[in-house]
């Protein structure tokens, strides 16, 4: 048996490589051979998409990671 | 216009496998699945993760003539005990890793620490070689890697898969 090619934006499969490269992605409403299949997920993460306004949670971790940060420089400037 | 490239992601028994085009993340856990979810397939600590099999896959070359140079690295530290190993390396390259069935037994193709930094130079090949050289569409080798943890290791860390490369329009 051959391989089986799957989009990881739709999850639909196909027999070919190329069957996939050609697909019209329905989650991106482009085929994976145009850069613009791909600038859905770049939305996602990028924080400059983020409406003027947008209230931004952040983990405990994170929170707890920049205070340290923080105090360290401060340490370094006494 | 740049080349088009994405991160893909084989899974299955070598005979018949997967291969998922576009991961959106590399989540290393107790499955051979891509974009898994770690709380669904959480690594017990003394066990490994899976592994994972990547590959850069340039489905467009655009306006470029050539895509070389790949360098991966992870950047964040693990959690205490656990430890990240792969396959790639700047030197010695062990040539294109053949692909076999993901395995959560300890890696014997993964057998290098993953670098915390850019390592200055290539470590993935292409054709089989850190020299080789994407002029079409096409593949790298096999980027494989695997967490493995002790048994007083701790949960739950993020880190993020660095990927670069030359393009050369």
């Amino acid at each position: 048996m051959g391989i089986t090619h799957l989009c990881g934006k739709c999850g639909k499969k196909f027999a070919s490589e190329q069957a996939y490269l050609k697909h019209v992605c329905p989650t991106t409403g482009f085929s994976p051979a145009e850069p613009k299949h791909f600038e859905l997920a770049y939305k996602v993460i990028s924080e400059k998409t983020l409406p003027k306004g947008k209230k931004v949670v952040l983990s405990e971790k994170i929170i707890y990671e920049a205070v340290k940060k923080a105090s360290r420089k401060r340490q370094d400037n006494v | 216009m740049s080349a088009t490239v994405e991160i893909d992601e084989e899974n299955g028994n070598s005979s018949s496998p997967a291969l998922t085009h576009n991961i959106g993340n590399s989540n290393m856990g107790s499955a051979d699945s891509a974009n898994l979810n770690p709380l669904t397939y959480p690594i017990v600590p003394g066990n490994n993760s899976y592994e994972k099999w990547h590959l850069l896959h340039v489905t467009d070359m655009g306006t470029s003539t050539k895509i070389n140079n790949i360098q991966v690295w992870r950047t964040g530290a693990l959690g205490t005990n656990a430890q990240h190993l792969t396959n790639v390396r700047t030197g010695s390259y062990g040539g294109a890793a053949a692909y076999t069935t993901p395995t959560a037994a300890t890696s014997s193709v993964a057998t290098q620490a993953m670098p915390t930094s850019s390592p200055g130079s290539a470590n993935l090949g292409i054709g089989g070689s850190l020299g080789g050289s994407i002029t079409a569409p096409g593949y790298s080798d096999f980027l494989v890697h695997q967490i493995q943890t002790a048994k007083n290791a701790l949960a739950g860390n993020i880190t993020t898969l660095n990927y670069q490369y030359d393009e050369t329009t």
